[in-house]
């Protein structure tokens, strides 16, 4: 008896203790430390290669300290110099002679020279390097340095990719720490898989992350948080951006660092920025969220767009798909109005075109937009008279019959599950109901992604399906020839679809070569009309990017296209401001804690 | 002697399993449609690019080569490279088993003891309202969905009362390098994340230990030996902890050992939930990321638990049941 009352008392002051220390670890005052920008992150990173960051989270991450030569300004996204001083160009559009920076150093005090640039480009070539060897391969042919200031690039013909590809895509890495990454990956069998096997680190033979962007590496406490801190040898500092509407931003950082915190769902990275644990959520959050964070006065809400879109792509190499009028005719019935309003709940818009809205000049608003604005009853309609003067016709049950008489064969419209996109998964089954409208045999089927790649992209013996792309940040459409070229109607190409069109491959081809902005763009319009016209995608809808951060820590948010970090740099603007909240209720636990306790020790009879 | 070649006996066993688990591991990933390279997604990836990507991954040769590799490494005690962290996989699972030891091998232990101390409780006292009361509230919470469940405690214990973090493992203000705390505070920082997570997880499994243990109280009290025990006049808590209980349990720790499995694998949403970097939700990452040399790597850790599990418990039924023998 005395033994199992002695195992309760212990039991029980075990459970005080615990309770009470909860409550004893007071957070260390903020001023301590510094003032940090807190992020929530999805995930954390993966490893600490630049050339190896293919995730978004390790992206955030990293891409804070490598600069590049040239950036897009903020909001106005323009072409200007970030680590290049200026640039000239010669009259056959061929040579371009770039200044850089003389007062620039990396965070360890070594100067940033034109020799790292060098090394950079020479870097991605030798090793060919996938992430990067599209930013030059084909682009630009050699690369030199007359002086430790200079750099001179040569084009092998003049192409708009090097201004909006090349130039604000390379990153420029320290020669004095990655060469010896590189030195280390040509002794083995297989030099590219130790390059891009290889992490930097204070814990291994390269020593810490050697940043030249707006901050330095702090650390990494894997599963739990990273912090970069403040570089205070940035060239960048003080630098300040006009936009074309006279805002003034001025870059920083005007704060002593980030601190990524990783939540694994939405909702907790929402409830961990109301209470204030972080100011920023660095992911576009689901439009059921939004109308609680508006109810709350301490978080603001924005909305901005990206240039990505949603659509949807049938096989043009298998019958019936591969019959225009047939694909007009289902693109007609696609009620893209709906979806934007009713799916999207107005957190986005219907989709024309194979290029957004957002890309500004670049879009083409006359493109063929089929039944948009038409009523239920009149796209059937135009659906049905397309196909009819075409040959085709219905059985007595209202079966779609082909050319040949036969009844269309049932088929799949291959969609993401719900847990993974509830978005096209719901326009899938809307898409298969407007469909079945006219006695089409089609059935939207939630598959998984990987399904989906290996059907698709890989296979290519898909029928239809929905996806998606995020376009980067630079609105100029060279997307149209990775996605609808002929050369990529391979597998593994970025044409599925087997859209072939020569007429098309002529446009896109002139636009990614022709650097007359005039005849690039009407290349473009031309384009989107043809890729539109031939249904080489149908476009259902673009999402808004919405954001959420608290109004109370920082002040200076801007939105731009991709959001408030629509590029790594544009946080730094961001300055302190406000209290943060505070506040643990020790009291009610304590005396329940101590009521529990004296539950468990009290004497009882058998 | 016996002991000696059971255990022997056992051990080859456990290697075979092992053996035969490890290659289904193989196949099964190799079955799934796609690979690491499909799922890099990008205009710029060119299927040149792509089949280097597949080179550096080994995927372009043949399966059975793929094979012989894979059984080779883990023979030497390796596990490859994970794709996309970089790092050795052995290296990986150190680092993330820890976090899902503490959460769900703390778990499952107070599952166990509540479980076993109110199943017996509610056994002894049947029919009264604390049985019905007990079975009620276990089952709620069984059946409760643990990622709404996690979230409604998150909501209400850590935003509106504001006594716990809303998820993770540590405090940055504590545990940054910067700080320098103490071995003390950082200790209690953990505890004050663990906390949460660790009374939901434990809440959602107490209950099926309780209802085991109550069932099986309820047949061993019908024993003869009960009532001798009674008949002697021994006091009733004696019968019940000592005679009872201690009979009782056998199949519950069986029930503990199988239940290991469901505790690692069914902690990926309890991880997820409580932002909680654990073995759970590397589990699956990896697995839909087609990290192959990790998500095997994982599976491989978790069959091997679960086989030493098992082991253990036929161990521990020698010391709770003398009559057994090997």
């Amino acid at each position: 008896m005395r033994k199992e009352r002695m195992v309760k008392i212990t039991a029980a002051l075990l459970v005080v203790i615990l309770f009470a220390s909860v409550f004893y670890v007071q957070p260390i005052s903020t001023q301590e430390q510094g003032t940090f920008l807190k992020i929530g992150m999805q995930d954390e990173p993966k490893n600490t290669n630049i050339y190896k960051a293919t995730d978004v989270w390790t992206a955030n991450v990293l891409g804070w300290f490598y600069p590049t030569l040239f950036i897009l300004s903020p909001i106005d996204r323009e072409l200007s110099p970030d680590f290049a001083e200026s640039m000239e160009g010669s009259p056959d559009g061929l040579t371009y002679t770039i200044k850089l920076k003389q007062n620039a150093k990396w965070d360890d005090g070594t100067p940033i020279t034109a020799q790292d640039v060098i090394f950079s480009f020479d870097l991605v070539k030798e090793l060919q390097l996938p992430d990067y060897l599209p930013y030059i391969d084909g682009i630009v042919d050699s690369w030199s340095a007359p002086d430790d200031y200079t750099v001179v690039l040569k084009l092998p013909q003049c192409t708009p990719k090097f201004k909006n590809s090349t130039l604000i895509g390379m990153v420029i890495v320290p020669k004095h720490q990655w060469s010896k990454v590189l030195d280390d990956a040509r002794k083995g069998a297989e030099p590219l898989q130790i390059f891009l096997d290889t992490n930097l680190g204070a814990d291994t033979p390269y020593g810490k992350l050697v940043s030249g962007g707006p901050f330095s590496w702090g650390e990494w406490q894997k599963g739990s948080f990273v912090r970069i801190v403040a570089n205070t040898n940035y060239y960048g500092k003080g630098r300040v951006w006009t936009t074309k509407s006279g805002k003034t931003l001025t870059e920083g950082p005007n704060y002593d660092g980030i601190l990524f915190k990783i939540y694994g769902t939405t909702d907790a990275a929402i409830l961990g920025l109301q209470k204030g644990e972080i100011d920023y959520i660095w992911w576009t959050i689901d439009p059921g969220f939004i109308a609680n964070l508006l109810a709350d006065p301490n978080v603001e809400v924005t909305k901005a767009d990206e240039l990505g879109y949603y659509y949807l792509a049938m096989n043009h190499a298998k019958e019936p798909f591969n019959d225009k009028v047939l694909r007009q005719a289902l693109a007609t019935l696609v009620d893209k109005q709906f979806i934007a309003s009713r799916v999207l709940q107005g957190y986005g818009g219907p989709a024309h075109s194979v290029v957004m809205p957002a890309a500004g000049k670049w879009y083409n608003d006359g493109v063929n937009k089929y039944g948009f604005g038409m009523a239920k009853a009149d796209r059937v309609a135009k659906a049905k008279e397309m196909l009819k003067n075409a040959g085709y016709s219905w059985d007595a049950d209202g079966n779609l019959l082909l050319k040949n008489g036969k009844k269309m064969a049932p088929f799949d419209i291959l969609t993401p599950p719900a847990d993974y996109d509830p978005l096209r998964a719901m326009s899938g089954v809307l898409i298969q109901e407007w469909w079945r409208a006219i006695g089409v045999p089609a059935t939207a089927k939630p598959t998984s992604f990987g399904q989906i790649v290996a059907s698709t992209f890989e296979q290519m013996t898909f029928d239809v399906y929905i996806l998606g792309w995020r376009i980067g940040g630079n609105p100029y459409p060279d997307h149209m020839y990775d996605f609808f070229h002929s050369s990529q109607a391979v597998p593994d190409g970025n044409n599925p679809m087997s859209f072939k069109n020569p007429e098309f491959d002529k446009l896109v081809e002139d636009l990614t070569r022709n650097c007359d902005e005039n005849a690039q763009m009407a290349d473009a319009f031309k384009a989107q009309e043809i890729a539109i016209d031939e249904v080489a995608y149908c476009p259902l809808y673009y999402r808004s990017l919405n954001e959420a951060h608290r109004k109370d820590t920082f002040e200076g948010w801007f939105v731009q296209l991709g959001g408030v970090a629509g590029s790594i740099n544009y946080l730094t603007p961001l300055k302190p401001a406000g209290a943060k909240p505070t506040g643990i209720p020790v009291a009610i636990a304590l005396v329940g804690l101590a009521g529990a306790a004296a539950y468990l020790v009290r004497k009882r009879k058998d | 002697m016996a002991m000696t070649k059971y255990l022997a006996r056992r051990i080859i066993e456990i290697l075979i399993t092992l053996f035969i688990i490890t290659t289904l591991i193989f196949i099964l990933f190799r079955a799934m449609p796609g690979d690491p390279a499909s799922l890099v997604l990008s205009p710029r990836m060119t299927p040149e690019i792509k089949q280097i990507i597949r080179e550096r991954f080994g995927l372009d040769k043949p399966l059975y080569v793929q094979y012989l590799i894979y059984m080779r490494n883990l023979l030497h005690g390796q596990f490859g490279t994970s794709f996309y962290y970089n790092q050795d996989v052995w290296g990986i699972l150190k680092q993330k088993l820890p976090p899902t030891l503490l959460l769900f091998g703390t778990g499952e232990i107070l599952a166990y003891i509540i479980g076993i101390y109110l199943g017996r409780i509610i056994a002894w006292r049947r029919g009264s309202r604390l049985e019905y009361s007990a079975t009620v509230f276990g089952i709620i919470f069984y059946t409760m969905p643990i990622f709404w469940f996690g979230l409604l405690a998150i909501w209400i214990f850590s935003y509106k009362l504001g006594w716990f973090p809303i998820g993770g493992f540590k405090s940055p203000e504590v545990w940054a390098t910067a700080v320098n705390a103490s071995v003390f505070v950082k200790i209690f920082d953990i505890l004050k994340h663990l906390i949460l997570p660790l009374s939901a997880f434990t809440l959602y499994i107490f209950a099926g230990n309780m209802l085991l243990m109550r069932n099986s109280m309820l047949e061993t009290l019908r024993e003869d030996y009960i009532l001798t025990a009674r008949a002697k006049g021994l006091p009733e808590s004696v019968v019940r902890n000592r005679h009872a209980a201690r009979n009782a349990m056998l199949p519950v720790v069986t029930a503990m050992a199988l239940s290991v499995a469901a505790a690692f694998s069914g902690g990926v949403l309890t991880e997820t939930v409580f932002s909680w970097q654990g073995l759970g939700s590397t589990l699956v990452e990896a697995t839909l990321n087609y990290d192959y040399p990790l998500a095997q790597g994982a599976f491989i850790l978790l069959a091997g638990l679960v086989l030493i599990a098992v082991l253990t418990a036929d161990l521990l039924y020698v010391l709770l049941d003398p009559r057994i023998r090997y």
